[in-house]
């Protein structure tokens, strides 16, 4: 970031210094750089701008008259937490340079000190800044988010997904959601319950792949006294259980073909029989179904009956993976690192460039809940106030995962593969593109247009 | 495992339950009904072996996966002769962490077993294939989430 000229233009720079000659070279060198540079020729200048204006790093002399740069440091400190002050000192004063950085100093320089020394450490500095800038911006983001909504969201597609969702909850007919394991299924159908008109009542959930048949039977649809061997009394199932409210079938496409047919029948007739009855009982009751996979190929192979399909997907919700939402990682790593922080009593509130970079490259099989798992694990290993990659799992430090294919049952395209190929052989040659030309057997020329075209390496 | 050795296991795993170890009872229940203590994680991951069998790198980073997700893990050697001695490792490993750990080995066409293991076990949430896999694979009939392991 530090190198990043749209970085620099952004960072406010405030040089202090009573040397007049020292100020202009500063100034000079600084704002060619690209910063927005500001200078002050005393300590009492210094003070004066800092109430009038903010700034992102304070670059100031150690020794001044009247106003040093100590008190320069404390009055930014105040003013703006997050600032960073830089100071400059001569060999003499380093012993309070030293003491400087205790108080809250990012840095300090020695005088004599070369140029390149300064853009390193100013740019180092600005960086910092930003950062906590950035961080702070995407914890209120989240805060205001969290008012407002129940899932934490800026993806156009999601956001879609929601809009259709709280039409469904209107027309309070049966809805079918898919997506991979982990993109937030039950949340979704937890959040057309509550904002149904069923939300006074119960929302249950089940997943269908978690029991065997006899058992999903026993727990859907309950059983009178004496049904089986062990049925030592009479016991309501889900589906009786969740009547005037919402029945949350999760895995739906595990179910048995014979259980199938039941629920097919309840869903038809608006009632059942208990397991060992003879009367049928009414019920009024939202189902809401999930699946991981493909419910066409599903049916095409007969797993899957249609009728009961076509029951259950009045409206159907897909839900895109945590990898085709990228934008929200950000966001999402900020609501579980507060989630988690607080619930363990712990200071981190911030997330280091790297670690952000390796989430937003990672691929995600476990989607939301892995960066969750990330994160809470992150939380509980980091000592200080940022999460940094140490404290992330080795696997997915070293980036060894790929998309073979992502979209249920789709083929990926000569394209998609083309594109993955290169992006490796790139990340496999440090980036150097002569050297990954070599590796494909192709030429720098014929390298560039592709990249070209499949926008890779473009910001 | 040999009747006996599930007999004195079983014994074993009421003897820790009965003492209020229940942690320990469960990890020993585990390991004699893999499949049933790995239906009974949020999902499965289904790994898949290279001709090489299961390399370091995908026992790590499969585990890896498995403990922070919650999920049980079926482990697919395609064709099971040159797997077997990894696999052994990725079993031991996995009861190690206290991972659901299932085996399973098939002959002939990778594809037709991956399909064949997609379907037979439920709560599969995504594939993990070797890489050596990926490049002469398509798995057309999975729609699952497919990933590989890149050097």
């Amino acid at each position: 970031m530090g190198d990043n000229p749209v970085q620099r233009a952004k960072a406010r720079l405030l040089i202090v210094d009573d040397e007049p000659i020292a100020l202009r070279n500063l100034e000079r060198v600084l704002a060619g750089d690209g910063y927005q540079v500001s200078t002050a020729p005393s300590g009492q200048s210094a003070l004066r701008q800092l109430r009038h204006q903010a700034f992102d790093v304070v670059l100031t002399d150690l020794r001044m008259e009247k106003v040093d740069g100590l008190q320069v440091l404390k009055r930014c400190k105040d003013i703006d937490p997050d600032a960073e002050v830089i100071l400059i000192t001569g060999y003499a004063a380093i012993e309070t340079a030293i003491e400087a950085m205790k108080q809250g100093a990012y840095h300090y320089l020695a005088k004599p000190f070369k140029l390149e020394e300064v853009r390193k450490v100013v740019g180092e500095a600005a960086e910092k800044v930003a950062l906590k800038k950035e961080n702070r911006k995407l914890r209120e983001t989240v805060e205001n988010l969290k008012d407002r909504v129940d899932i934490i969201t800026q993806d156009p597609g999601v956001l879609r997904v929601l809009d259709t969702a709280r039409d469904a909850t209107a027309a309070d007919c049966n809805i079918l959601i898919t997506g991979e394991s982990g993109t937030g299924k039950e949340l979704i159908a937890r959040y057309v319950h509550r904002h149904s008109l069923r939300s006074a009542s119960i929302f249950l959930a089940v997943n269908c792949g978690a029991f065997t048949e006899e058992l999903l039977t026993s727990e859907l649809f309950g059983h009178e006294k004496g049904a089986f061997t062990g049925a030592a009394g009479q016991k309501k199932g889900l589906v009786e259980v969740a009547h005037g409210g919402t029945l949350f079938l999760d895995e739906v496409t595990e179910m048995s073909p014979s259980m199938q047919v039941r629920l097919l029948r309840v869903i038809q007739e608006k009632e059942f029989i208990r397991v060992g009855g003879t009367e049928p009982i009414a019920i009024d009751v939202r189902f809401i179904a999930a699946t991981n996979r493909n419910v066409q190929e599903a049916i095409e192979a007969g797993a899957f009956r249609q009728d009961l399909y076509y029951r259950l997907a009045v409206v159907t919700l897909s839900l895109p993976p945590l990898a085709e939402r990228r934008d929200d990682i950000p966001m999402l790593a900020h609501f579980f690192l507060k989630k988690h922080a607080e619930r363990m009593g712990k200071k981190v509130d911030t997330i280091s460039p790297e670690v952000m970079e390796l989430l937003s490259g990672y691929g995600f099989p476990g989607n939301v809940r892995e960066l969750e798992n990330i994160i809470e694990r992150g939380v509980a290993l980091a000592k200080g106030q940022t999460l940094e990659t140490s404290h992330l799992p080795d696997d997915l430090k070293k980036m060894r995962l790929k998309v073979f294919r992502r979209g249920a049952g789709r083929i990926p395209s000569l394209d998609d593969q083309e594109k993955a190929y290169i992006q490796w052989v790139l990340e496999e040659a440090d980036g150097n593109r002569s050297r990954a030309a070599a590796m494909l057997g192709i030429d720098r020329v014929s390298l560039w247009r592709k990249l070209k075209r499949y926008g890779i390496g473009e910001p | 495992m040999p009747r006996k050795n599930v007999l004195d296991a079983l014994l074993e795993a009421v003897t820790f339950a009965e003492a209020g170890e229940t942690e320990t009872a469960r990890r020993l229940a585990a390991e004699i009904f893999p499949e049933e203590a790995a239906g009974r994680r949020a999902g499965r991951i289904l790994a898949v072996s290279g001709a090489s069998g299961f390399s370091t790198g995908m026992i790590e980073d499969s585990l890896g996966m498995a403990e922070r997700l919650d999920y049980g893990l079926i482990a697919l050697s395609v064709p099971p002769a040159l797997a077997q001695l990894s696999a052994e490792q990725f079993r031991a490993k996995a009861a190690e962490r206290g991972i659901p750990f299932v085996h399973a080995t098939r002959t002939g066409d990778p594809e037709v077993a991956v399909a064949e293991i997609s379907r037979q076990f439920k709560k599969i949430a995504f594939l993990l294939i070797e890489s050596d896999l990926a490049s002469r694979a398509r798995f057309a009939t999975v729609s699952l989430p497919i990933f590989y392991l890149g050097a």
